[in-house]
């Protein structure tokens, strides 16, 4: 633990920003993580400046705890009459003194509060000002505030156990007595695997239950959702039907896959850590920031193609878009949230249930589509068309699908043996995105008909401005020498359990049982192994 | 881009730490009046841009690591902050056009050398 103090002179322009300039060294020193300062030094500015702009004196305490950094300023100013207002972008009292220097443009307290984990503002009118704000350093919680795009119905629960083991981070319980699925948020990489698993429709993505109205919207969807309608439906029919239900604009992510891949290739001709391993998959990123932080520098600093697609584009309130995974949908809702964004983002079901009926009738109207579709394809060369052809040709470019491979690969990259490849994409689900197991037609088969798809969307790959951290899953304690206690507890209790792993204890192996109990983990105990009560 | 390389392109005029604009990359650049989003977009491989001229932005872009400033219209810093920039070790340069036109020639810089290195 340690703590500082800085006085802040009102007034004193010339000054402004010393604490904070002192607070990064500090903060540097110790060691903690660049995007925990950046977001605390951001934070910190403001909060001095805004001291230095309205009040006489003010003080900056900070506490450097190990898992969070505590700032608290006070000042005598005025105080503020109407929090609420204050909050408000582009609101802001300050003197034309302090405009003129760039302040006062009434981003200040909203900066505050989009850089750090919690946010507390108090003030008395002609009394002052109490601001405190806390940045987390363990990057899960961050992850858990953002929650992971799960829904769970526990009464659609069968208690089947199976999603337990196809969960790759071993991230899922199903504890009994509940009897329904339980997600440790720190662990679960989004990735999907359990709600391919989950026959009853327990485990499902939480999205938006009903269409927004898609009147003079744009849409967004994946490419593969063109392909979802069977053979006699070809991408066409299902764009017109997706403008008959009234879209302004379709838009298809599969040029942005392609700008990706693209962009990740030339990066890799100058980068120093290959294999560059591409982000399109957000599963696999959070699987890498989790499992396989040495991995990190290898990835390609751009946004999922996702991310990049809306980062300009889906302004508030006129765009819908689908997410065809719980990775996908917790990304977008990480952009800088507006209210209405988490009703405007739909699963792919949702939409094919509103196009079915409109192409239906028109079924077999482009039952030559394929072939039709090929000399289109010619003519213009095409995003798809382009995919497969690089891929499969490029030499050191490895494309790797479904979740188990993708672990397995990263292990040999991690082990240093996978020099002779140059670029890994990688991708949680098999087939890439068309595996998703939100999408209903067989992703061999939706991928096959892409092939020959056209999509004349310009797309370009988007550089990262935060760049991509390691998350503390699977840290047993943050302090090492208590760790090393808790995982020689953790390994002569997994030397009493059987060893079958057969998960009736509601975790899915005896060593996440052994875990579980030795962190505290919701109640359970050793007692929960069915083999030894049996004994 | 080297910092020095993007001044000969835009024919900006650099007044601060030159020795170090052969060093210091730059991959995007951030234009703004304002203190606040200069914070936000700021980082250790972003040259900000912007029409004020005063002593803050040296702190601002020392807090974000921001190896450089562009300043627009030909308007040479005032003393304070030709200071801070040298004292902070921070890239300060000129540009003799305005706002659109020099976001432009940066966009077309940093573009051209994505180019490149595709090729």
């Amino acid at each position: 633990m340690k703590s500082c103090s800085y006085r802040i002179s009102g007034g004193d322009y010339a000054n402004a920003g010393a604490a904070s300039s002192d607070l990064k060294a500090v903060l540097k020193r110790i060691g903690v993580e660049p995007a925990a300062i950046r977001r605390t030094i951001i934070a910190a500015y403001e909060a001095e400046t805004n001291v230095v702009i309205h009040a006489l004196r003010g003080e900056m305490r900070v506490t450097i705890g190990p898992g969070q950094i505590d700032v608290e300023v006070d000042d005598d100013g005025p105080g503020i009459p109407d929090i609420a207002q204050a909050m408000k972008e582009g609101f802001s009292t300050a003197p034309a003194a302090a405009r003129e220097l760039g302040f006062g443009a009434g981003m200040g307290l909203p900066n505050i509060r989009k850089s750090s984990d919690r946010f507390v503002l108090e003030s008395t009118v002609g009394q002052g000002t109490r601001l405190r704000f806390t940045v987390h350093l363990k990057a899960h919680a961050v992850a858990a505030a953002a929650g992971n795009g799960m829904r769970i119905s526990p009464e659609r629960c069968t208690g089947c156990l199976r999603c337990l083991r196809v969960c790759p981070t071993q991230a899922l319980r199903v504890r009994r007595g509940t009897n329904a699925p339980a997600i440790l948020e720190h662990l679960c990489i989004n990735c999907a695997e359990c709600i391919a698993a989950c026959a009853s429709g327990a485990l499902a993505m939480s999205a938006a239950a009903e269409l927004p109205d898609p009147k003079g919207r744009s849409l967004l969807i994946p490419s593969s959702f063109l392909y979802q309608f069977g053979a006699g439906i070809g991408p066409e029919s299902v764009r017109r039907a997706l403008t008959e239900l009234g879209f302004a604009e379709v838009r298809e992510l599969g040029p942005w896959h392609e700008a990706l891949r693209r962009a990740t290739e030339q990066y890799a001709a100058h980068s120093k850590a290959l294999p560059v391993i591409s982000p399109a998959c957000l599963a696999v990123v959070n699987l890498i920031e989790m499992r396989f932080p040495s991995l990190i520098r290898n990835l390609a600093p751009f946004l999922s193609p996702i991310e990049a697609a809306c980062r300009d584009w889906a302004a508030e309130g006129k765009s819908v878009m689908v997410a065809s995974c719980p990775a996908e949908r917790a990304a977008l809702l990480l952009r800088p949230a507006t209210e209405r964004l988490e009703a405007d983002i739909i699963p792919p079901a949702l939409l094919a249930q509103k196009v079915m009926p409109l192409v239906a009738a028109k079924r077999g109207a482009e039952s030559s589509s394929a072939s039709l579709e090929l000399k289109n394809g010619n003519s213009r060369t095409t995003s798809k068309t382009r995919t497969t052809t690089r891929t499969s040709t490029k030499e050191g470019v490895l494309e790797v699908t479904g979740i188990r491979h993708v672990v397995r690969v990263l292990e040999e990259v991690e082990n240093g043996l996978l020099p002779d490849v140059r670029v890994l994409e990688l991708f949680a689900c098999e087939q890439g995105c068309f595996g998703s197991p939100l999408l209903k037609e067989d992703a061999f088969i939706s991928r096959h008909r892409a092939r020959s798809g056209t999509a004349a969307e310009e797309a370009r790959a988007v550089r990262r401005e935060k760049p991509f951290t390691a998350r503390a899953g699977l840290r047993l304690d943050e302090d090492m020498a208590k760790a090393m206690a808790k995982l020689s507890e953790i390994e002569r209790l997994r030397r009493t359990l059987p060893g079958k792993d057969c998960a009736l204890c509601g975790a899915p192996t005896c060593d996440a049982l052994a875990e579980d109990v030795v962190l505290g983990r919701t109640a359970c105990s050793i007692s929960d192994c069915r083999t030894l009560t049996k004994k | 881009m080297k910092l020095s390389e993007l001044a000969d392109k835009l024919g900006a005029q650099i007044v601060a730490n030159v020795e170090r604009a052969d060093e210091a990359q730059v991959e995007r650049f951030h234009v703004s009046d304002r203190i606040s989003d200069l914070l936000n977009s700021g980082s250790d491989e972003t040259l900000l841009v912007t029409g004020l001229v005063n002593m803050h932005l040296a702190r601002v872009a020392e807090l974000m690591d921001a190896p450089g400033i562009c300043l627009l219209d030909g308007i040479a810093p005032d003393a304070p902050l030709l200071e801070a920039a040298l004292r902070r070790g921070i890239v300060l340069m000129i540009s003799e056009s305005g706002r659109e036109e020099t976001a432009g020639l940066l966009r077309a810089c940093l573009l051209e050398e994505l180019c490149e290195e595709a090729d």
